[in-house]
């Protein structure tokens, strides 16, 4: 039997931790019982989340779930992961996820366990004070501030808002000094942050689709015998699925909540929705385009990226 | 390795070196270097625990203490300081222990508005000690106020750590906020109180020097000169946070810029001021910022050795009444503050503490605050303790750790007599949010 | 010539200790036209924090050396001051020995780590991307640096348990 050592980039209570140790970690040892173990160390306390990657890839720990987002600064490909609007089902069958296996190996020398958490169903909300103009059938944020982290930066700056940095700390005092008027954050996981009653306004739809992923490095990859490869790959795919719909079920939890906090929705539909949408993905797909150049995008665009 | 030994490894690697003389920032170099061999092996392990050092220190929220300290200095070698409390001196007449009383009162209204005990600690300190120490206060009465109310910002709103700590244990951040007020102030009170104590027991500990009495005419004409201005640098810091233009991170920046214009208006500005204070400052916050440098990666190898979780796990493992179980949890609290910093702890503890306290039925609300307040105490306690270095920083030269310590004692007396009333009287923290 | 290197080694652990104290008032000026910029309704530059974080670690680094040189690193020498002249003076040995060695890790390893940045082109990603190197940079010097203060004390040029004021109340 062999023992793994697992730690996620999130604390361990946040949503998106709890769905992989519900899904991934606690079915793993339950199959691998006599095979394969996995030993889940923490949460960023163990190492912290902007260098979780490198202790994975030096094998410091051996499997590591973290937001995509997080490892872009190593692999730039991985910013573009968020962009993915087809379901993980295409993902693996038109075989983005193998390409995406390469690059994490190529860059990381890491196998790509799971792409999971990811949608339909969940994506980033932007949340306000003040109710947000609109143009052209699209919210416009001239004139309001919003706080920013390099995720938001594209969209929020394509819609005209003001971006504010300020230290996650600050955002309550932020909200109710009116140093920002508002805040992008997860479909999942307003709730428990617990700002729920400190805004007003959720526009509609969820743009972008969350996308965690779970990374073994390769080296500890092939030290496994085919039997524990077999087995973690196979807990990995139904990891996969039910995430997916743990996602949804937060995310309808959350909406339940955020509505009982007096939250309303700001709605855009249709073509304006569709119009919405396409502004926030196409200013990170720029941003993205910047990094690692317009063949590498055009090849990532076709691979997980459908326009209607 | 058993938790219990991984546990004591790394604390008697560490505290055998500090025994030994070794500064603190390199017992926690070595110790981590020695526990990443033992714990994580090989090459890559030296390389992570380099890795990780920088991870803490980049972060914004701690760009205020700098600032502080520097706004400090500048307050202090321009001469400005002298002239704000000659003048309050004067007000404020025969009062014994005046300072100490005036050191709570500011502390306590600058926590209403600052969510930083470091930044807040190392304003009042930069502030306060050198003239404190002018004036011939013992060290036991210029430290111990400070210690006490530079904690205070943790706890009254608004928080960093209250933030953190709310959203780490899913909790209305809000409503958490604000079961923080009543606790804080009464905090103050009693740190009001300790100091009455102090000074009728001991009235050599603070001077009592003689002052010139002044007419009231000649006391309005004081303020107005040196009172006043500086006033208006404060204000300036409050109105720009109150108003929103500024977040109070950011505002300790302009709290500099204005008391470099009030050192200009009053030509008391000169190279050798700036000089002087930001040597000051690089000594202080250089000094603190280097041991943070390599703390964060001692309360890792602490949660990767599995020592930590061990120790919390066999802590609340026992069947005994709710009381014990908060005795426990405090008692551990403490071992972990004395070798960690306040962030870690949340990230390791949160998620052991509150689903335990949930199936006692334990208030999540007023056991957050229960947290709060035993971590402003472990920032304050040796050998690990954020606050103390800030305040050995800014102390006179020769001042030793335990004499900061000891300074500190009996406000975290007064911390401790805080919960047992919250204990006594829950309302204590959930009357304020039971309103919203 | 071991002159000509002193002096040039004094000059640069001042050099060090003025772009610490550059860096700070630069921090606090990014700080405030940030703020001022987005007060008057213009959209603030995008690098203030990522820039403000990186001078809090440089600045460290940078007053890291000075501070051992002025023994302004916390220590508690409650046991050594009550230990016999030639116990203490072992002891005091064995402390700068251990002091040199990690600091001379922490100087190499930095070295491997910027490298690795380099090579690989990595990216520190904040309120704008700053690379991964930058992290790294002043390691190798400072640390060195360190290792060389605690090389004085080993040497003997000084002790970093004499205090030269003595200890006064306050
Ligand atoms: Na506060
Ligand atoms: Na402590």
């Amino acid at each position: 039997e062999t023992t793994l050592t697992t730690q996620t980039a999130l604390p361990t209570r946040h949503a998106l931790s709890q769905s992989y140790i519900r899904h991934f970690v606690e079915p793993l040892n339950e199959a691998g019982k006599g095979v394969v173990q996995i030993n889940l160390l923490g949460g960023p306390e163990v190492t912290p989340a902007d260098r979780a990657p490198q202790a994975m890839q030096r094998g410091v720990i051996d499997i590591l779930h973290i937001p995509a987002a997080y490892v872009a600064g190593l692999v730039p490909q991985a910013q573009a992961m968020m962009l993915q609007n087809v379901g993980i089902e295409k993902l693996r069958a038109e075989g983005a996820v193998e390409a995406y296996d390469d690059i994490f190996g190529d860059r990381l020398n890491a196998h790509l366990l799971a792409w999971s958490e990811t949608g339909p169903g969940s994506g980033y909300y932007l949340y306000t004070r003040k109710m947000p103009a609109m143009k052209d059938g699209v919210v416009d944020f001239t004139g309001q501030s919003l706080r920013t982290t390099g995720a938001y930066r594209p969209i929020q700056e394509a819609l005209g808002a003001t971006t504010v940095q300020i230290p996650s700390g600050d955002v309550p005092t932020g909200l109710e000094r009116g140093v920002i008027d508002g805040f992008g954050w997860p479909t999942v996981g307003l709730k428990s942050i617990g700002l729920a009653e400190a805004v007003d306004y959720r526009i509609e739809p969820a743009f972008y689709n969350l996308a965690n992923v779970v990374l073994i490095s390769r080296d500890r990859w092939e030290s496994l015998s085919q039997e524990a490869r077999d087995l973690v790959t196979r807990v990995a795919r139904d990891y996969e699925t039910a995430s997916v719909q743990e996602m949804i079920d937060r995310n309808r939890e959350d909406i339940a909540a955020a509505d009982e906090a007096g939250i309303e929705a700001v709605r855009m539909e249709g073509a304006d929705a569709a119009k919405y949408l396409s502004i926030a993905s196409e200013a990170m797909w720029s941003r993205v385009e910047e990094k690692v150049g317009a063949d590498e995008v055009g090849r990532l665009r076709g691979l997980l990226y459908r326009t209607e | 390795m058993e938790w219990y030994w991984a546990l004591s490894l790394l604390l008697s690697l560490v505290i055998g070196f500090m025994v030994l003389g070794m500064p603190v920032a390199f017992a926690f170099m070595a110790t981590n270097l020695i526990g990443a061999l033992v714990f994580i092996g090989g090459s890559t392990a030296l390389i992570q625990v380099v890795d990780n050092s920088t991870s803490l220190i980049t972060r914004f929220q701690l760009a205020p203490v700098p600032f502080f300290i520097f706004m400090g200095s500048l307050f202090f070698y321009s001469g400005l300081a002298n002239r704000v409390f000659d003048t309050l001196d004067k007000i404020l007449g025969r009062m014994p222990g005046r300072l100490c009383y005036l050191t709570v009162a500011g502390g306590t209204a600058f926590s209403t508005l600052t969510g930083s005990s470091m930044a807040n600690t190392a304003m009042l300190g930069s502030l306060m000690v050198p003239e404190m120490r002018r004036r011939g206060y013992h060290w036991r009465m210029a430290l111990g106020p400070i210690l006490g109310t530079g904690g205070l910002a943790m706890i009254i709103p608004p928080s960093t750590l209250g933030v953190l700590l709310a959203s780490l244990a899913g909790m209305d951040v809000g409503r958490f906020l604000i079961a923080g007020i009543v606790p804080g102030f009464l905090l103050a009170l009693l740190y009001t109180g300790l100091i009455t104590a102090q000074i009728r027991l001991n009235p050599e500990a603070t001077p009592q020097y003689d002052i010139e009495r002044i007419g009231r005419r000649e006391m309005l004409r004081l303020s107005l000169i040196n009172i006043v201005p500086m006033g208006l640098v404060v204000l300036m810091v409050i109105g720009l946070i109150i108003f929103g233009i500024a977040t109070p991170t950011e505002s300790a920046a302009f709290g500099v810029l204005g008391v470099l214009i009030l050192t200009l208006a009053f030509r008391m500005f000169s190279v050798e001021v700036i000089r002087k204070s930001v040597l000051a400052t690089l000594k202080v916050a250089g000094m603190v910022f280097f041991i943070i440098l390599n703390s964060s990666i001692f309360s890792q190898l602490l949660a990767f050795s599995g020592a930590s979780s061990g120790m919390l796990a066999f802590a609340t493992s026992f069947d005994v009444p709710n009381w014990t179980v908060l005795a426990l949890i405090f008692c551990s609290l403490i071992l972990l503050g004395m070798f960690m910093d306040p962030v870690s702890m949340m990230l390791i503890t949160i998620p052991i503490f509150f689903p335990l306290i949930e199936r006692l039925g334990i208030d999540p609300l007023w056991f957050g605050l229960f947290m709060l307040i035993a971590l402003e105490m472990s920032q304050t306690t040796p050998p690990f303790g954020l606050l103390l270095f800030v305040m050995l920083g800014v102390a006179p030269e020769g001042t030793t750790l335990r004499q900061v310590a000891v300074a500190a004692a009996p406000f975290l007396g007064c911390d401790f007599l805080l919960i047992l009333l919250m204990a006594l009287f829950p309302g204590i923290v959930l009357f304020l949010p039971g309103l919203m | 010539m071991l002159r000509a290197i002193g002096r040039a080694y004094h000059l640069l652990l001042t050099g060090c200790v003025a772009l610490a104290a550059l860096l700070l008032l630069t921090g606090i000026a990014l700080v405030v036209v940030d703020v001022v910029t987005r007060a008057s309704g213009l959209r603030p530059p995008g690098y203030t924090v990522a820039f403000v974080e990186y001078i809090l670690l440089y600045f460290t680094l940078l007053s890291a050396p000075w501070l051992v040189r002025i023994k302004g690193h916390v220590l508690t020498d409650m046991l050594v001051v009550r230990m016999p002249a030639t116990l203490r003076l072992v002891c005091a040995k064995a402390v700068y020995l251990v002091c040199i060695a990690v600091s001379l890790v922490f100087a190499v390893q930095g070295w491997l780590l910027f490298q690795e940045g380099l090579r690989f082109g990595y990216v520190d990603e904040r309120s704008v991307d700053i690379p991964y190197w930058a992290l790294y940079v002043l390691f190798p010097l400072c640390f060195s640096m360190i290792a060389v203060e605690f090389a004085r004390y080993l040497l003997g040029f000084d002790s970093l348990y004499d205090r030269d004021k003595p200890v006064e109340a306050i």
